[in-house]
């Protein structure tokens, strides 16, 4: 099996990786796509710098910016400017809502507000926290410390719904979907099985959601009660029953500390109390997934922040990974997840290195001409198909291993399930029997403790009766003596046959207590005997798990195989097909050209730019986010800047960094955040608008496109746009009428809009369009600013 | 139907189609939703005539089954209404329905609901969208259902209106992994959708030079790389445009006075005419709300306030639609998030009661002038034709001509578009 598997793409670039070990990553995420590399070009520096700036910040560079950019010789321009971006107070904005986005999906503030969840996540991005100590925080946090509080807010903004946490734990940490293996087998994915889910959800469901009164005020806390195995049937078999403890995607599961009834927590439930059991299953969950060996956490975070920049994630959605819906690259995936893994976590390090690769840095144009389809190296159709089926052999054998090793892991289920069941009636016997056996105690406890109080009250009375006896022998004479003393004597005796009561009953509930005592101490044998029964069955059960899953891994693997190679295929082959049917120029260059060719060209032209975008051959077109959105219309009429240079000013006034202050680059930098938190604070109220029409609901999936009426409405008529365009402040508007020149206003639209310079043809339609606007002209620049803001070219990161 | 795409060629038309017919072949792109269908005048004009539309009456806070469709006078939880005749001989609903009673002929009562659930929220869900409210999946409502399943792709009017009582207006989050493509577009107290007016500081032809250089820029852009994306983005503001020049459509002051009459002074009776103005101009789904029915207290006087201005609207509706032969292509369904309780409570109210409660339904599939379903004689439980939430959503879909067995692919994932442990009633079926 080994010897076919050198056939793989996969092992093959598995070997240059392991002789590769100093190159920098983002040479090696090249090296991955070598084969696409001589039809995929470099795209354009204002390209780059728009696109860069849109992923790393979250808005569109300046008109300045483009202007300095495109003026910069230095050919290591892209890097630095990748290193000036990373280090602006704009990258942690933008990253916080990225992860913000990713791990609510717009959900609503409950339990913790907006502005406290947000800031949590800007001062860990701008302290670089690495990823899995995030997660970590974020999967353990119970919220009772006020400095995690944030980070509870994934489940406690869920409600702490068990069934909610372990698919969108599931999806968001591992990028498994398994909602569908809920109640059965996935129907769909062979890989997505009932006993995943219900793993993962033995993980969780003991965390719940405890609303605590503390004085006036109410907090709720995400507390953990111990957990036991979960039992479950399919509902497509009815009857037959499984059972798992806490198992963790791609893992074996956990091996619990037995505890007997009563034994469980460290501070048992109870009003008002947060419970904490002996053994937290959520800190487990947060160890071992944060642990650095758990691929498929891994894989995902470095997919997603993948997406983050591509647009479009190795496995797409990021939440469906599986052998059906496989990497464009599985070998990359995986040595991406490595990599980040061994990087510490580091996001910014990751996406420094994401951006520096050329991969990213293609263009979205199509070749301008079919003939470097002709040249694409690597394996040609033929080779392919050979290898194909080798592939499927592979994956068949593989299959098989896998289905031989999941029966025996059943078998030893079966064998193991009634053993287990039993635990479970000793383990119920003995907590009936410690109920009864605690019910007794505490009765005996009860009437000791009435005894001893008694004899406490009782002793000075009696004493004092002694003491009367000998005063009345002593004073025979005294009445009233004699009085008192009667009194002491009298009462002395009534507390002795008190005593004499409460010590019957202390003897009785000693007896009573004896026969539960005895039962429990019985109870105990029958646990120990299940408990050893248990032992080994478990043993065998964790032992074919342990095969069992790595059968299943390989299965995975060499079925992701087979599935990415015929994609593969796919593309390729349309590639060709394309080239061999059109041997004509690709790239029109003007509209006329375009049209003459014919719309059976453009779609064919269109669906090949599809795949071959798919394959990230060439860039990907990314709708701008309605944050990105609605941050980069500020940027581009320049309301962002003239807020920005208010609040600078008013820092400035405020505290004015005197000439030495001016060169201690900390303080510089600690002073662009805090003027990006003013200017954030001011519009983020706009914001709100964006997202209510641009975002998708909450709690859906944030990534699909969609386009509405409502939204080209909103744009058309909605005060927002026409008013920001408006003439006004040194906006790009007003800017473009201080030109007479139509090419000075058209490359003023272009840079600080569109953020590249026009083309001749475009400075053209300009002046056209302003020619007969003389007596208007303030309008028209309005008219051209809005439509540019509109066009497809400024809804789409490119 | 005119594609006003760039130049408005012919040739541009085809494009498109072959276009995006190719897009949809690759499977590619990130759209949430097919863009298949997106621009076939033809298909389009097919599907107009025999397109079918869904209207909601939606009794908020749930009305009494006694006081409306299923009365038992005399029972000891009959209340003190009569039952009166209908246009149907045998069917008898409440007297404070006189003018629906002379409608019977068109409905179709359906008596057994056990939904089990009295909460307003859940139980509103589950009549909303057929499936019990769960944890860790959102599932869309009826409009969203409707709106993705009938309205062709062509369509520049929303597909799925609510009219709310109240005012506001924008977009309800109802549409769940079918995206907000197919969320609501609600017309608060009836006024048209939000942003369909041109800015008085905006001229026509101002607006028109400027839609034409966005054009000219997305014709070079384009030019450069087209994708579904990029289709879906820039057919959004022809649609916006379309939806301006049809405003008219939500403007119900342009429907005759005497209507108003008819169909009563208040705003449930000029929801109703806004209702059949909107289905009459082919939108796919409206939903009416009345509120509110929760008449935990006084709950006969309520009932003869409210179902006094029910009465008159819906019977003039539903004869209206009847007349315009309508009926046969529009699904009508009455409906509430649960019934009330026989009991009738020391505050003369009746509460929640969702064992055995009544929903009526007209046009498209459903049988005229028939009562299905059985409560006892104390209106306790249900004895005969005992449906739920579930049933319900697959009928109105089935009625509608929606294969309701049939599952949606949201972005790879084969899902249910109704709950598939579920059927549809066929007896409802004609």
């Amino acid at each position: 099996m080994l010897k076919m598997r050198a056939f793989t793409a996969l092992v093959l670039c598995h070997a240059c990786v392991a002789l590769a070990e100093d190159k920098p990553l983002h040479t090696l995420i090249d090296e991955h796509f070598s084969a696409s590399a001589s039809i995929a070009s470099r795209c354009s520096d204002a390209e780059f710098l728009r696109r860069v700036s849109l992923d790393l910040t979250g808005m569109t560079p300046t008109a300045d910016e483009v202007r300095e950019f495109l003026a910069d010789a230095s050919p290591d321009k892209r890097i630095h400017l990748v290193d000036r971006l990373l280090a602006s107070p704009h990258y942690a904005r933008r990253l916080a809502i990225s992860l913000d986005v990713m791990l609510m999906e717009r959900r609503a503030n409950q339990q913790v507000s907006q502005d406290e969840w947000h800031a949590w996540l800007l001062k860990s991005v701008r302290e670089n926290k690495p990823w899995n100590v995030l997660a970590r925080e974020i999967l353990s946090s119970d919220g009772d410390d006020p400095a995690l509080r944030p980070a509870a807010r994934f489940a406690l903004d869920r409600g702490a719904e068990p069934n909610l946490l372990a698919r969108d734990v599931g999806r968001i940490f591992f990028g498994r979907d398994l909602q569908c293996a809920q109640c059965h087998d996935h129907p769909l994915i062979d890989d997505y099985r009932q006993a995943d889910y219900q793993g993962l959800l033995a993980l969780v469901s003991p965390g719940y959601a405890l609303v605590r009164k503390e004085g006036e005020k109410q907090i709720t806390v995400y507390a953990e009660k111990a957990g036991s195995e979960i039992q479950f049937e399919s509902v497509f078999d009815k009857g037959v029953m499984h059972r798992t403890g806490p198992r963790l995607i791609d893992d074996v599961t956990l091996d619990e500390p037995f505890f007997l009834p009563g034994e469980e927590y460290q501070v048992a439930p109870a009003d008002n109390v947060k419970s904490v059991p002996k053994f937290s299953r959520r800190a487990k969950l947060a160890e071992l997934a944060t642990s650095g060996a758990n691929r498929a956490f891994n894989e995902n975070i470095a997919n997603r922040l993948w997406s983050h920049m591509l647009g479009r994630g190795l496995v797409h959605p990021a939440d469906m990974h599986h052998p059906d819906n496989p990497p464009v690259n599985p070998a990359l995936l995986q040595l991406l997840g490595e990599r980040f893994a061994a990087m510490n976590y580091d996001i910014r390090g990751y996406l420094r290195e994401i951006a520096l690769s050329e991969t990213y840095q293609r263009t979205f144009d199509m070749p301008s001409d079919t003939g470097v389809f002709a040249s694409l190296s690597g394996p040609t159709v033929e080779e392919l198909e050979q290898r194909r089926a080798l592939l499927e052999q592979t994956a068949k054998s593989s299959y098989t291993a896998y289905a031989t090793a999941a029966d025996a892991w059943r078998e030893a289920q079966s064998a193991w399930l009634p053993a287990a069941s039993e635990l479970d009636a000793a383990r119920n016997q003995y907590a009936e029997a410690k109920k009864k056996a605690d019910e007794t105690a505490k009765a005996l406890a009860d009437a000791q403790a009435q005894l001893a109080a008694k004899l406490d009250t009782a002793a000075p009375v009696q004493q004092a009766a002694v003491a009367a006896q000998q005063v009345i022998a002593k004073l025979p004479e005294d009445k009233d003596l004699a009085a008192a003393a009667q009194k002491f004597i009298e009462r002395s005796g009534q507390f002795s046959a008190e005593i004499a009561a409460l010590q019957k009953a202390v003897e009785e509930k000693t007896a009573a207590h004896q026969a539960p005592s005895a039962a429990l101490a019985a109870a105990k044998g029958p646990v120990d005997a299940a408990l050893a029964k248990v032992a080994p069955l478990r043993e065998a059960v964790k032992t074919t798990e342990q095969a069992m899953l790595l059968a299943r891994r390989q299965m995975w693997t060499d079925a992701t195989a087979v599935k990415a190679h015929n994609q593969q295929v796919a593309t390729r082959q349309k590639v060709t097909q394309f080239a061999a049917t059109h041997q004509t120029a690709t790239a029109a260059a003007d509209v006329a050209q375009a049209e003459s060719q014919g719309a059976e060209f453009e779609a064919a032209r269109a669906e090949v730019a599809q795949h071959l975008a798919n394959d990230f051959t060439l860039a990907t077109l990314k709708p701008l986010s309605p944050e990105q959105l609605c941050w980069s219309i500020f940027r581009a009429t320049g309301v962002y800047d003239r807020y920005w240079q208010a609040e600078a000013a008013e820092l400035d006034k405020a505290s004015p960094l005197s000439e030495e202050q001016k060169h201690d680059a900390a303080l510089v930098a600690a002073r662009q955040v805090e003027i990006e938190q003013r200017t954030f604070d001011k519009l983020k109220g706009n914001v709100t608008t964006f997202v209510q029409l641009y975002a998708a609901g909450p709690g859906q999936p944030q990534g699909d496109f969609f386009a509405t009426a409502d939204q080209a409405l909103f744009a058309a008529n909605g005060g927002a746009l026409n008013g920001w365009t408006a003439p006004a402040g040194g906006n790009v508007t007003e800017r473009m009428m201080s030109h007479s020149e139509a090419r000075a206003a058209a490359e003023e639209l272009y840079l600080a809009v569109l953020n590249r310079m026009p083309s001749e043809a475009e400075i053209a339609d300009v002046a056209a369009y302003l020619a007969n606007r003389a007596n208007d002209r303030n309008v028209a620049a309005q008219e051209l600013v809005w439509a540019s803001l509109t066009s497809a070219e400024f809804r789409f990161n490119h | 139907m005119n594609v006003n795409y760039a130049c408005r060629s012919a040739e541009h038309g085809m494009a498109r189609r072959q276009f995006l017919g190719a897009m949809a072949a690759t499977g590619a792109g990130v759209l949430s939703s097919g863009l298949g269908v997106f621009a076939r005048p033809a298909v389009a004009e097919q599907l107009a005539s025999q397109q079918k539309r869904i209207v909601v009456f939606n009794m908020h806070g749930g009305l009494s089954q006694l006081e409306s469709w299923d009365p038992k006078p005399g029972a000891p939880t009959g209340g003190p209404f009569l039952a009166i005749p209908t246009s149907v001989p045998g069917i008898q609903i409440c007297e404070l329905l006189p003018r629906t009673a002379q409608q019977m002929h068109h409905l179709c009562l359906v008596r057994g609901v056990n939904t089990s659930e009295d909460d307003h929220g859940k139980g509103a869900y589950m009549m909303m969208t057929g499936r019990r409210q769960t944890p860790a999946a959102d599932y869309p409502q009826i409009g969203a259902v409707a709106a993705k399943t009938l309205t062709p792709e062509t369509s520049a009017l929303p597909g799925h209106i609510i009219i709310t009582p109240g005012g506001g207006g924008g977009r309800g989050n109802d549409a769940a992994y079918l995206g907000p493509k197919y969320s609501s577009v609600q017309l608060g107290n009836g006024n048209p959708p939000q942003n369909t007016v041109r800015p008085e500081s905006l001229s026509e032809s101002s607006d028109s030079a400027r839609q034409g250089f966005r054009q000219r820029l997305n014709e070079r852009f384009l030019n450069r790389r087209r994708t579904a994306v990029t289709e879906a983005y820039t057919y959004s503001y022809e649609q916006a445009q379309q939806l301006m020049r049809q405003r008219e459509i939500f403007d119900v002051a342009k429907e005759p006075e005497k209507d108003f009459e008819r169909y009563g002074k208040h705003d449930l009776g000029r929801h109703c005419v806004l209702a059949r103005r909107l289905l009459e101009h082919g939108i796919t789904f409206v939903q009416v709300s009345h509120s509110n029915y929760d008449t935990h207290n006084e709950n006969f006087h309520f009932h003869i306030e409210q179902l006094g201005e029910f009465d008159q609207a819906f019977s003039s509706f539903i004869q209206d639609l009847a007349d315009r032969g309508m009926l046969d292509s529009t699904l009508v369904v009455v409906l509430s998030e649960f019934g009330r309780t026989p009991n009738i409570n020391q505050y003369y109210g009746r509460d929640h009661w969702s064992r055995a409660w009544s929903v009526c339904l007209a046009g498209c599939r459903i049988p005229r002038g028939a009562a299905f379903g059985k409560t006892n004689a104390d209106g306790t439980a249900v004895e005969e034709g005992q449906v739920d939430h579930g049933n319900l959503f697959h009928t109105y879909l089935q009625a509608a001509g929606v294969d309701s067995s049939g599952s949606f692919d949201i972005d790879g994932r084969d899902t249910p578009i109704a709950d598939p442990s579920s059927h549809a009633v066929t007896d409802l079926l004609a």
